[in-house]
């Protein structure tokens, strides 16, 4: 599913519009039922899928005929990423409400993500029949109808985008690129410039065009065009392969021998970047660092191998190649969001902690949505002693991810610092409640109550944290001291 | 009911119900075990990770973690788990299975049996060492023994009669060994006893379909809605359907979306080029688990014959009398009953007629290869007598004469089932014996070699040698021309493919004289199958098309090209069918599995550099299992004829040979028989240009490429619509260049080298002579 239009319609949600009316059979379920609807579709509007499943999960077991129930769940199976679960959810909604497009829409999304393109076409269909006039629904048929070689029902389905929504670039490009197969050349150049006028760094539209100038003999303006493509993405290989094309054919020999023996190195480089990620995967270092070293050797500027040979040099415990690619890699794109975190990450763990801070800064500025930066950020913080800024790095994580067990116990230990012991307790209770085997955490409450002279829960507590954990020795030392006192 | 057996009931009913005592750790540990049995190591893995925090002690606990890191490929993270468990701990027969398990996985399964039958004579109702053992006997090619793996499962299935595992693999087993009446009774109790099963109706599904038995399509279908959280297991239940459908005439109209297979492929260009399966009628159908196979004229009839060699049974050399195939592998002194891999033709001993070469016994082991010398038709292996008939495990073998001494040498490849050979380059004593230069030449890769090619990359007069290995980096030798090469793959730029590698060969593919390079893939199934919804590859795992530049470097044009998709390709053959003048390429494709029925695919060279599928339309896409795959024109009507050997990895997976007969249309033709007298008397390493109109179409004479196979002994040039040639010029391995004029098209010519000249020779003698062609 696009993303974009994902998250349109998580945000959007479905209101609770649950039909009530019929008599219910037990009423205070019913009631209950609606109660946790809404708390759901709060959950879920609030990016919390986790906890709004749980509601929602509930609800549609005290009253299964409320289409909003299922279909609300199956946005937050979705953003769980459990496909098939979510496409259970929304065909509960159809069957009860046949004909909402939305839930037809996010059917035949779903559907798609699973590569069910038949089945997600039909329900694409379906939408459209119910809302003609939605350009998405429409754009996102032509790329199931293109997907199975429907290449005329795609054509069709992308120019209906375009009459709804002129300025679709998607739509525009993949209506290019059909125009171009079908060898209408001048319409498809008139599809890709238009599609560069709106958006002139769209990569693959630059392509596009520019292939099809080297068709229509037209190599120098061909060439412009790939050097915009190049500049948009210089690693990728494929905009040299057809620069070479371009310049052979405008008779520029030498021109074109640069570009290729370019093209060639950057297509090795990405072919032993590929194997050495497969390699890093399946946690072969060696052959990874062989891989990842030659594509390193073919492509010298490339962030990416830096990045992932970094990762092998952190596996293999060695802390200071890892973090010495990492800076090279910053020094090449200083604005690389991985590259940041992952330096962050590891200064954090070799504890050069003003360095790990000013790059989970760096990075946060890049992504302010980012759980990691500000998570990141407010450990790092921590750790240096600044627990007013980690407080507001950790909420900051929070509000980006509420049920986050770990920024909750992290946060709490702050306060337990800042001695606010209130908002300490707080934090532990719910890191507690998102993990209820959570040791760590019912040990802090313990703790606090210990310091508030509630003997009794504190006992408890720190029993409850050697069940949990039978050698928590802390725990255990704790209950001894506690014991003497009782 | 009375009132106290209600009472007792429900006590009864809630006690079973309610287990308040048991620990969080142990109510994990079951759900884990539970995900295990249905093979879901990675979701059982945060659970024991989980039981190990709450239970730190629990030692199969810990075990259990091990088998779930070495069942994903952990196995190091599994040893390590191995390691930590205390002395006790490790003596649990679990843990020693495990042990076993990690051995078999590392390749020593004759090891691992050991230390199973040592586990089971410890603790004989060890259903896990049985099981194990079972699929050893199924799995491992060292220790394969499917009649063993059935009585293993059988006695499994005595104590526990609906294990899983033990369910599954007896159908396995079963159907390998091609007992389909069988298979089915198994498929039945299999899904009584786990209806709910995806897996297990894939299963079952597949055993219908081998057994053509009626079933095979709702067990599909209900493997497809079974499997819709498993995107992997359902495409490849897909896919059966698909095949089953396809077997009835394709899908009812009405048959819902959901149980449709769709692939994405950019739209073809028509072509009206067919090819009919002839092999059974033409006698040539042979069911050998087809491997190579070489086009030879052994009785110098004028007629091309067939040599095709399977596993374990005896080679076949089927001569062409004109009109069909006669069987005369017996009275020649070819029925040797070791079967082989590859098969060549070739004249090592400049005699004048083609002798055969096949090798022995790649995956399954050493053993010798054999040389068969052609004496007047009659052929005896004199492998011993020529030193080469060591123990060896090869694959593919490649004909070059390296040092252009006039005698062709021989290229093996060795090591692929992980022994450590090296390649042998067999060179040629010129009095019916070879001395292995490999090492002296720095050839002798250790690597697991499966796929030879040779051919002059830089035009520089000596024939260079490519290596495809598996799990390591190709090699590509360039002939020094002292005797020694050098490794240039690296800056040459044709390393890939790494993990799938199986064959390669080099081919003009676009008449720029310089020689290019393809090296086939041998991708994952489930790859194979999202490639084909697709329409990409899985990166860097595909077959790899390489331009030659012609400064010493190639260019990957496999994405351009349109042969950037993932294929089991086991082998592959290259012929211009259409006669236009491009070199066409048909990839063999399949696998061990039974439930892998990929079709074979022919791709048809458009001449721009671009490739497009023509399977469906050409009728080639047998579902057979491929390997070798020659083309000839076995019918002397101007088009090349396509032979395909057929068959998987088990003994149930045979399939008959096909030979394709090209109905055409095609264009224009020339074939080149060349007599080689300075050089060896093949020519093999010729190179020839056909100058028509504004057009060259060029060809390289090669014998042993691909799966080690041998085309027609003729070089076949398509002429497009050109009706006579302007010119040709021939390049002799020796330096010899020859120059014709005026020469008919659709004709034989056979050109015999001058034996002094060297340089370009004088042009009006008539020193070729035209044979003309009856179709």
């Amino acid at each position: 599913m696009r993303i974009g239009l994902l998250l349109t319609l998580i945000s959007l949600g479905c209101g609770d519009g649950g039909n009530v009316s019929e008599i219910p059979d037990n009423a205070q379920n019913l009631q209950e039922a609606v109660r946790l609807r809404s708390q759901g579709s709060i959950f879920l509007q609030q990016g919390r899928p986790a906890r709004a499943l749980e509601a929602l999960a509930q609800a549609v077991r005290l009253d299964s005929s409320a289409s909003p129930a299922h279909f609300n769940k199956g946005l937050a199976h979705v953003r769980l990423q459990d496909h098939p679960a979510a496409i259970a959810s929304f065909e509960r909604a159809i069957a009860i409400e046949p004909k909402n497009p939305r839930f037809l829409f996010a059917l035949a999304a779903a559907l798609r993500s699973q590569h069910r393109y038949l089945e997600a076409g039909t329900f694409f269909e379906q939408a459209i029949a119910q809302q003609p006039d939605h350009a998405e629904y429409h754009f996102n048929l032509g790329e199931v109808r293109r997907a199975t070689s429907d290449f005329a029902g795609a054509r069709e389905a992308f120019s209906r985008t375009l009459e709804l929504a002129p300025g679709h670039l998607e739509a525009r490009y993949y209506h290019s690129d059909l125009l171009a197969r079908d060898q209408e050349l001048a319409a498809a150049r008139l599809g890709f410039t238009s599609l560069l006028d709106q958006s002139p760094q769209h990569f693959q539209g630059l392509l596009g065009l520019g292939s099809l100038l080297i068709k229509l003999g037209e190599a120098q303006q061909a060439a412009a065009i790939l050097e915009r493509a190049i500049a948009a993405k210089p690693h990728d290989p494929g905009p040299h392969y057809l620069l070479a094309q371009a310049y052979e054919q405008a008779d520029q020999p030498q021109e074109a021998a640069k570009v290729r023996e370019r093209f060639q190195r950057l297509g090795a480089a990405e072919r032993h970047l590929n194997q050495g990620t497969i390699y890093l995967r399946r946690r072969k270092w060696a052959k990874a660092t062989a891989e990842l070293e030659r594509a390193l050797q073919n492509d010298s500027t490339s962030v990416t191998a830096r990045l992932r040979l970094a990762q092998v040099h952190w596996q293999q415990q060695r802390p200071d190649k890892s973090i010495a690619l990492l800076e090279q890699a910053i020094d090449l794109e200083p604005e690389h969001l991985e590259t940041r975190l992952a330096l962050g990450e590891q200064q954090l763990r070799t504890g050069a902690l003003a360095t790990s801070i000013a790059h989970f800064a760096h990075a946060l500025k890049l992504a302010p949505d980012s759980f990691t930066a500000a998570y990141g950020l407010g450990k790092a913080r921590w750790q240096h002693g600044d627990l007013t800024g980690a407080v507001d790095a950790l909420r900051q994580s929070l509000a980006l991810d509420p049920d986050y067990r770990d920024a909750h116990y992290a946060l709490g230990l702050v306060y337990v610092r800042l001695e606010r012991f209130d908002d300490a307790r707080i934090s532990f209770t719910h890191s507690a409640t998102i993990d209820s085997t959570h040791a760590e955490s019912h040990y802090g409450l313990a703790l606090l109550h210990m310091q508030q002279g509630q003997k009794n829960l504190a006992r408890q507590g720190l029993e409850k944290v050697l069940a949990l954990q039978p050698e928590h020795q802390r725990a255990r030392a704790k209950l001894t001291v506690l014991g003497s006192q009782l | 009911m009375n009132r106290g057996l209600a009472i007792a009931l429900i006590a009864t009913l809630c006690s079973s119900c309610q287990n308040p005592e048991k620990p969080a750790s142990d109510v994990l540990y079951e759900q884990a075990l539970a995900l295990m049995h249905q093979n879901r190591f990675a979701t059982a893995e945060p659970l024991l990770y989980r039981v190990l925090e709450l239970a730190p002690d629990s030692t199969i606990a810990s075990i259990r973690l091990g088998e779930a890191q070495m069942r994903q490929g952990h196995r190091q993270n599994a040893a390590r788990i191995l390691d930590a468990l205390p002395a006790v701990a490790r003596r649990r027969p679990e843990a020693r299975v495990l042990e076993a398990r990690l051995l078999a996985f590392a390749g020593f399964a004759q090891e691992a049996e050991l230390a199973v039958d040592q586990i089971l004579n410890d603790y004989p109702a060890s259903l896990e060492g049985r099981l194990l053992l079972a699929e050893l006997y199924l799995q491992a090619a060292a220790t394969m023994n499917l009649e063993r793996a059935s009585a293993m499962c059988s006695q499994a299935l005595i104590s526990q009669p609906e294990h899983r595992d033990a369910l599954y693999l007896l159908l396995q087993a079963t159907l390998r060994l091609g007992r389909f009446t069988a298979a089915l009774e198994r498929s039945q109790t299999l899904l009584e006893a786990y209806p709910d099963q995806g897996s297990a109706h894939l299963l079952a599904g597949t055993a219908a379909l081998w057994a053509d038995d009626e079933r095979a399509l709702p067990w599909l279908e209900r493997a497809v809605d079974l499997s819709l959280d498993r995107p992997t297991q359902r495409l490849e239940a897909l896919w059966l359907l698909k095949v089953a459908y396809d077997r009835r005439n394709g899908y009812p109209p009405t048959l819902a979306a959901r149980y449709r297979f769709h692939t994405y492929s950019p739209p073809t260009a028509p072509t009206d080029l067919h090819f009919s399966d002839i092999g059974r009628e033409a006698g040539v159908g042979k069911k050998d688990r087809g491997r190579g196979n070489a086009w030879i004229d052994f009785d110098l009839d004028g007629d091309l014959d067939l040599f095709s060699v399977g596993i374990h049974i005896e080679h076949a050399l089927y001569r062409n009398d004109g009109k069909r195939f006669a069987d005369v592998t017996q009275a020649q002194g070819l029925a040797d009953p070791r079967g082989g891999w590859a098969a060549s033709a070739a004249d090592f001993d400049n005699d004048g007629d083609d002798d055969l070469f096949t090798s022995r016994d790649a995956w399954e082991g050493r053993a010798p290869n054999s040389l068969y010398r052609n004496d007047l038709g009659s052929f005896s292996d004199i492998a011993l007598h020529a030193g080469l008939a060591d123990s060896v495990d090869s694959f593919t073998a490649t004909w070059l004469d390296f040092d252009l001494d006039g005698y062709l040498d021989l290229y093996v490849a060795n090591g692929i089932s992980g022994s450590g050979l090296g390649n042998s380059l067999l060179h040629n004593q010129k009095n019916g014996t070879f001395l292995d230069k490999a090492a002296a030449a720095g050839v002798a890769d250790t690597s697991k070699t499966i796929g030879t090619a040779a051919g002059d990359f830089d035009g520089d007069g000596f024939i260079d040698l490519y290596a495809a290995n598996i799990g390591e980096l190709n090699r590509l030798y360039r002939n020094v021309g002292d005797g020694t090469f050098s490794d240039v793959a690296e800056s040459a730029g044709v390393l890939f493919p790494v993990e799938g590698s199986y064959v390669a060969f080099f081919f003009d593919l676009d008449n720029d004289g310089q020689l290019d390079l393809f090296v086939s893939t041998m991708s994952a199934f489930p790859d194979v199958l999202n490639s084909l919804v697709t329409g990409e590859a899985i990166e860097p795992n595909r077959p790899f098309l390489y331009h030659n530049m012609g400064d010493g470097t190639f260019t990957d044009i496999t994405a351009p090209a349109g042969l950037a998709r993932s294929f089991g390709s086991m082998a592959a053959g290259s012929g211009d069918v259409d006669n236009d003048g491009f070199v066409d390429i048909y990839l063999a494709n399949g696998g061990p599995q039974l439930s892998r029925l990929e079709p074979n695919a022919l791709f048809r060279n458009m001449g721009d550099g671009t490739f497009r599928d023509i399977t469906a339309t050409s009728g080639t896409g047998s579902l057979g299992k491929g390997h070798g795959s020659t083309f000839a024109d076995f019918d002397r009507d101007g088009d090349l004829d396509l032979y395909a050997g057929l068959g998987g990895h088990y003994d149930a997976d045979a399939w008959a040979n096909i030979l394709y007969r090209n109905d055409g249309p095609a264009h224009h033709y020339l074939e080149i028989e060349l007599e080689g007298t300075r050089s060896n008397r093949n020519g093999l390493g010729a190179r020839v240009a056909a100058h028509v109109g504004t057009r060259t179409i060029r060809a390289a004479h090669q014998s042993g490429f691909g799966f080690g196979t041998s085309n027609g002994p003729a070089l076949h040039l398509g002429l497009g619509s050109a009706t006579h040639i302007d010119s040709l010029d021939l390049h002799w391995p020796s330096g010899t260049h020859q120059r014709f004029f005026d020469l008919p098209a659709d004709c034989s010519i056979h050109i015999v080298e001058p034996s002094t000249a060297k340089g370009l020779t004088g042009t009006t003698d008539p020193a070729y002579k035209i044979s003309w062609r009856q179709p």
